[in-house]
């Protein structure tokens, strides 16, 4: 017996929304909140053997800046989740991060398709850090 | 002939067990790990390739008629044709998904179902939306043209989909030795769709694992190295649009830019990670790194 694709389509949409339902319940609320230890984890697994010269986490522990002794660039990593997700922001992306209210927040556009643009909360310990990290790469394109 | 459809009659075993995983890992989080964001793109992942689905069935269909009118032998539907049917199918499916990992044009569209960093039976729904587009159906012409009637050969795909279902979860570890050797179980399946350097490109097998042992892509599971899943670069949205089409935007970005038509030609049909510069890497890049890497290690260790 066959279902009419007007009839089967949208109550499989009704039970897909009525498990997503089930599954929040289920697994409650997931958000990976970064630190040194699961950053330094979470890196020894994507870029193994790198060594890390510093890193910033930001005032919402949802993003964080790293930089590697080789020099290949900074890597933005984000919660995403419960995982994290690791970007690379060449010389290129740096150029176009820009300050927003006074140097309290930098804000970092879209890269391509995948990766939306991240608003990222910096505390006043660590300003001068991230601008460091910004004037390094704008040194190094100049 | 009519013969049922395997994946209708094993939905709500799909809903089913989907739940009881979840609730598992509520209790046992290294058993099941579940997250509502990544769990609903899979979802709508599922629920729009069913949709492309009914309106690409025609068109394959009507192919694979045309085709199977100059077929090789009648088989019909014998005892033996379900039987020759599930070897040939999954030998066919084994080329087919390798060929999708080994491409960018058919990478694109399977990098979907890889783009999920949790393992979880929903992550076995995050099928495709582009594939039936660009031909990753053809393969199964062959089976048409040995002679396999078409409902028999739609009925053994849904066999193979629901087959596939189950080994999508880390609940399940290591099973009985000879059905290991034999069969694609879970264990296998985590190998295949972990990032780690030397899991990459391995463990293509639908139904029968034995596919990778005889054309060397097998790897086993090492609880020494926890797998991680998703892909190389692990994208950050949960978006269906974009889980469905980065790699698409990506592959026009490249050909935008590409130098040369053999840069252009390697673009499309070159495999996953090929860049003009070699600022990308490729799996097999990825691996020889991490052969280096280990090597120095070695060699360091023994100083």
């Amino acid at each position: 017996m066959a279902i009419d694709p007007l009839i089967l389509l949208p109550a499989a949409a009704g039970a897909v929304l009525l498990l997503i339902i089930a599954i929040r319940l289920i697994a409650g609320r997931r958000e990976a909140e970064l630190a040194p230890e699961t950053l330094a984890q979470f890196l020894a697994g994507q870029e193994p053997g790198e060594k890390i010269v510093s890193f910033v986490i930001s005032e919402d522990r949802r993003y964080a800046l790293v930089e590697w002794q080789n020099g290949k660039g900074i890597g933005l990593i984000r919660s995403f989740g419960a995982k994290m997700v690791l970007q690379m922001l060449g010389q290129d992306m740096l150029l176009k991060c820009d300050w927003r209210e006074g140097t309290t927040i930098l804000s970092i556009p879209r890269q391509g398709f995948a990766f939306p643009p991240v608003k990222f909360a910096v505390g006043e310990a660590d300003r001068q850090m991230v601008k460091d990290y910004l004037k390094g790469e704008k040194d190094a394109a100049a | 002939m009519q013969l049922p459809d395997p994946v209708t009659f094993a939905i709500p075993a799909f809903v089913l067990l989907i739940l009881i995983e979840a609730a598992i890992g509520r209790y046992a989080p290294k058993k099941s790990n579940y997250e509502m964001h990544d769990s609903a793109a899979s979802l709508l992942m599922g629920l729009g390739n069913f949709a492309i689905g009914l309106v690409n069935f025609g068109i394959v269909g009507a192919v694979a008629l045309w085709v199977y009118q100059y077929r090789l032998f009648d088989i019909g539907y014998h005892w033996w044709a379900f039987v020759l049917i599930l070897f040939a199918e999954d030998f066919v499916y084994y080329w087919f998904h390798r060929l999708s990992h080994e491409h960018r044009i058919w990478w694109a569209a399977h990098i979907n179902h890889h783009s999920s960093q949790y393992y979880n039976l929903t992550t076995a729904l995050r099928q495709t939306w582009t594939g039936a587009f660009i031909g990753t159906w053809i393969p199964w012409l062959l089976l048409s043209f040995i002679g396999f009637p078409l409902a028999l050969i739609l009925f053994q795909k849904g066999i193979s989909l629901v087959y596939q279902f189950w080994i999508h979860t880390e609940a399940i570890d290591r099973m009985w030795k000879p059905v290991e050797a034999v069969m694609n179980t879970p264990s296998h399946h985590r190998v295949h769709h972990a990032t780690n350097p030397k899991y990459l490109d391995a463990n293509y097998a639908g139904i029968f694992i034995i596919w990778d042992k005889l054309f060397g892509s097998f790897v086993p599971e090492d609880k020494a190295e926890p797998c991680r899943y998703g892909i190389v670069k692990q994208i950050a949205s949960f978006n269906p649009l974009i889980i469905a089409f980065h790699e698409w935007a990506g592959i026009f970005t490249d050909l935008f830019h590409a130098k040369s038509p053999k840069a252009a030609f390697m673009y499309v049909f070159g495999p996953p990670g090929w860049s003009e510069d070699g600022s990308r890497l490729t799996s097999r890049m990825i691996k020889e790194r991490e052969r280096i890497r280990l090597a120095g290690q070695t060699a360091d260790a023994a100083d």
